[in-house]
């Protein structure tokens, strides 16, 4: 079996000169102009924010503003590292983002390779179309939705627990339980997009590869193993690389709609914290460097993962 | 043909030359009424802008009130720039707006933010212009009022006029009676009522889905229950101080709060407190005590028509929510706590002090009053008519029972009451008005709005109020409270609902205290508020 033939993801290859660039330009200019709003938009919120990270090194004051303040170099990383605090939210970032990359990015590309070999038409669109559409619900309404399902009181699933004769459980008050639902919650929500992603990359693997395979006897787990997957590892590995440069992201919305005190133990995350102690606490300085730092390693991960996978696999961002 | 010079004709014929003296006329009456137009433009140009931030669910819609209309009027020469922000969007618009340095002419907001301002130098020092452009103000100040906007001996706000006594706690009076019980006064028979309340059925639905009681976020809303122990988380936690041993102490830090904690930590496991209370937030709170399945609730007595309105709006016809006196704890104490550190209105430093205190100090006048007919809500007509002299006059309270919108409408305009002159909880309110029969006309007008349960409520926060020794927060609080705030929510909730050793929780949250600036802050309240 031919599996050499390059998918068009996998053709692109870097510019050689600035000649050809000028040449890529000519000939897409309308791609170019709309990539322009984009990298206006990144530049503007992305690049131009930079700058104010300086604040993670001042002694912020509101008296003499971001200029004025003081230069302390290293000062609130070394308060961060010893404050027991910002260690535990670094563990719970750790975890939860650890476990949603870990049990929740195989979910999709699991659900992508089965749904690619149902025929039924109608049935996938419907699965797809149904686990799809999650996605476009805020984490505000879908939180809503689990806090009344999970209610101790009168949630359907307490309700299902006493008519058994159990008591009820406090799901999104106990330690136990929290991690498990983020991550739950999360594959149930943020799957579906993941799937059509993956199925949308199943669709340029040669079918007549495909084909082949199913003459010379391939049974389903050989085809997805020997054929599906590599066709969309790329899109996988990629994919993967990026989860990972935001695994000090652990999801915001979603913990900050779930969350409270009597599970800060478990579930508070960089991002939780930061917006406590930083918007609505004021310590814009602590927390810039507490994010800072996080960023920085999901950075590093980024450069040690893309290295990793392009010695595997040959597949990385650049 | 006529001869033409540069077109004008040379001699025209004498219709034409009156046709031509009208056009000209026209054009010169037109020209005429553009050149006035812009110079009203001009004119308006030359307004003073004031910007005022404000929260709507505080003071209703104000733009389109009487409140607003009866300020334009009087000040034509400003033009009003309302920001409404949301009363949850607070916490995060204010500090933002503080880093940003932009704050608007006028704006409510709580004290904890003054040590920043002050800092920041936003916010103006009132000290010298009060007096001289705020005389209504300070003269119908409630007593000890002022103090509670001064930071480092500089007035820097107007606190509000509703501050200080004024929370009771209050019971289910109708589930007493249907379970044949008396009205509790001890913590213990507290606690008996409140496991008859969940044991025999008081809404007599059938189901077991009654709680004795509720937290609204966290462990707040049941500051009298702590205060059986001697100490308050506040309700609002933003810190209670107590006078010990000579010295400012912080309740949250005494062995007394441990002890209030883990008894409600048994109240809690054994079901007497809404399970879900500890994250509940302000309409699942309120929603919880309408669903009629809670019977004690720690509130304001002038809730208290608000809230058995609604429980019959509900379908409990015979819902009396009652306040009755705080429970006593085991070492004889009890009490109701005060607002502590209170909401208050500051003005940002954009070159418009003494304008911003005029408009503010016209909300205290009688002129005001007679201006916008005694409202300063949207909705509510809360004046029935005006009297023969011209003054309004109120609904009483019975025939506002008649009115089943009521309740609704009356919410605005108490609401509306909290950051201006007004508020009929103000017993200084009119001091300041020139026509005493006026003043004690309005006095008596207001005191026949007042349920009978906010008769009895007012007095009982009297008596039972207790009140915060630190009235104001210091530059410390500015650095270490949030922090300490943040963990003592942690602690608290993590203590109550039965989460881990309580004994090694509660070493946690002192020894959390002692390295996050808790000694610091003691000192300073110590040293700046001297016994």
């Amino acid at each position: 079996m031919d599996t050499s033939k390059r998918t068009r993801a996998q053709s692109w290859k870097p510019l050689k000169s600035l000649k050809s660039l000028q040449r890529e330009i000519a000939k897409n200019k309308m791609l170019f102009l709309m990539a322009i709003v984009i990298m206006v938009w990144y530049v503007i919120f992305r690049y131009v924010p930079y700058y104010w990270n300086l604040i993670a090194f001042k002694d912020y004051s509101y008296r003499l503003g971001f200029s004025g303040s003081p230069w302390v170099g290293l000062k609130h990383f070394k308060d961060a590292i010893a404050d027991v605090e910002f260690r535990r939210v670094f563990r719970n970032t750790v975890i939860i983002s650890g476990l949603k990359v870990f049990i929740g990015f195989p979910v999709p590309v699991i659900l992508a390779l089965f749904l690619n070999e149902v025929f039924q038409n109608w049935y996938k669109k419907s699965i797809q179309t149904v686990i799809f559409i999650p996605y476009f619900i805020s984490w505000v309404i879908y939180a809503s939705i689990m806090i009344t399902i999970l209610s101790p009181t009168d949630g359907l699933l307490n309700i299902m627990l006493r008519s058994m004769g159990k008591e009820p459980i406090y799901f999104l008050a106990s330690t136990e339980w929290f991690r498990p639902l983020l991550i739950v919650s999360e594959i149930t929500k943020n799957s579906g997009y993941f799937t059509v992603l993956f199925m949308s990359a199943l669709a340029s693997v040669d079918e007549e590869v495909y084909d082949a395979s199913v003459v010379d006897g391939a049974n389903l787990f050989q085809r997805i193993l020997h054929i599906n997957l590599p066709g969309i590892a790329s899109v996988v590995a990629i994919v993967f690389i990026v989860r990972l440069g935001q695994l000090f992201m652990s999801g915001f919305e979603q913990v900050y709609a779930l969350y409270s005190p009597m599970v800060y133990s478990v579930g508070d995350i960089i991002e939780t914290y930061v917006y406590r102690q930083g918007i609505v606490g004021g310590r814009f300085d602590y927390t810039t460097a507490v994010n800072l730092f996080g960023t920085m390693i999901g950075f590093t991960l980024v450069i040690i993962t893309n290295y990793v996978s392009k010695k595997i696999s040959d597949h990385g961002l650049w | 043909m006529k001869k033409c010079i540069k077109g004008i004709p040379v001699s025209l014929p004498k219709k034409e030359k009156i046709m031509f003296k009208k056009r000209l006329l026209l054009g010169m009456v037109i020209l005429l009424v553009v050149g006035m137009l812009f110079a009203q433009g001009a004119k308006e140009e030359k307004k003073t802008v004031i910007r005022w931030m404000w929260l709507p669910e505080a003071m209703g819609d104000v733009e389109n009130g009487p409140f607003m209309k009866a300020l334009q009027a009087k000040f034509p020469d400003v033009e009003f720039q309302l920001e409404p922000v949301l009363y949850s969007a607070y916490p995060d618009r204010f500090p933002v707006m503080i880093a940003a340095g932009d704050v608007p002419d006028i704006f409510q907001g709580h004290t904890q933010y003054m040590p920043q301002l002050v800092e920041a130098d936003l916010i103006y020092d009132l000290t010298a212009a009060l007096p001289k452009y705020g005389p209504d103000i300070v003269g119908n100040a409630r007593d000890g009022q002022l103090r509670y906007g001064q930071y480092g001996g500089k007035q820097y706000a107007i606190p509000g006029s509703y501050l200080l006594k004024y929370f009771s706690q209050n019971i289910r009076m109708d589930w007493l009676e249907k379970l044949g019980l008396e009205v509790p006064r001890t913590l213990e028979e507290f606690r008996e009522v409140a496991r008859a309340f969940v044991a025999g059925d008081p809404n007599g639905n059938g189901k077991k889905d009654e709680y004795a009681t509720a937290f609204r976020t966290n462990v707040n809303f049941i500051d009298s229950f702590f205060l059986a122990f001697g100490v308050a988380p506040n309700h609002h936690q933003t810190g209670m101080w107590q006078v010990r041993d000579g010295k400012h102490t912080f309740d949250w830090v005494q062995p007394e709060m441990k002890e209030a904690l883990m008894e409600l930590a048994s109240w809690y496991k054994e079901g007497l407190i809404h399970p879900e209370s500890l994250t509940f937030g302000w309409n699942d709170w309120w929603n919880a005590y309408l669903r009629d399945s809670v019977g004690m609730w720690y509130h304001q007595p002038r809730r208290l028509s608000e809230m058995n309105t609604a429980l019959k709006q509900a379908g409990v016809e015979d819902a009396n929510m009652w306040p009755i006196a705080p429970p006593i704890g085991p070492k004889g104490l009890s009490g109701t706590a005060n607002e502590g550190q209170p909401w208050a209105t500051f003005f940002g430093k954009n070159g418009n002090l003494e304008k911003c205190i005029e408009i503010l100090n016209y909300t205290y006048t009688q002129e005001f009053f007679l201006a916008c007919g005694g409202r300063n809500d949207v909705y509510y007509p809360s004046q029935r008519t005006l009297n023969e002299k011209g003054w309004p006059k109120f609904y009483s309270y019975e025939e506002m029972l008649a009115d089943p919108n009521y309740e609704e409408r009356r919410t605005e305009v108490l609401y509306s009451m909290l950051y201006t002159g007004w508020c009929i909880e103000n017993p200084n309110m009119t001091n300041t008005w020139p026509d005493r029969e006026l003043a004690e006309y309005v006095k008596q007008q207001f005191k026949n709005t007042l349920s009978p349960a906010q008769v009895v409520g007012n007095e009982l926060a009297d008596t039972y109020a207790v009140t915060s020794s630190k009235p104001v927060p210091v530059p410390a609080d500015a650095k270490y409270f949030t922090r300490l705030q943040d963990k003592f929510r942690e602690i608290a909730s993590r203590i109550v609902s039965g989460r881990g050793n309580p004994d090694a929780t509660w070493n946690e949250w002192l020894d959390y205290y002692a390295k996050n600036g808790g000694p610091e802050i003691e000192k300073e309240v110590n040293e700046l508020f001297p016994l």
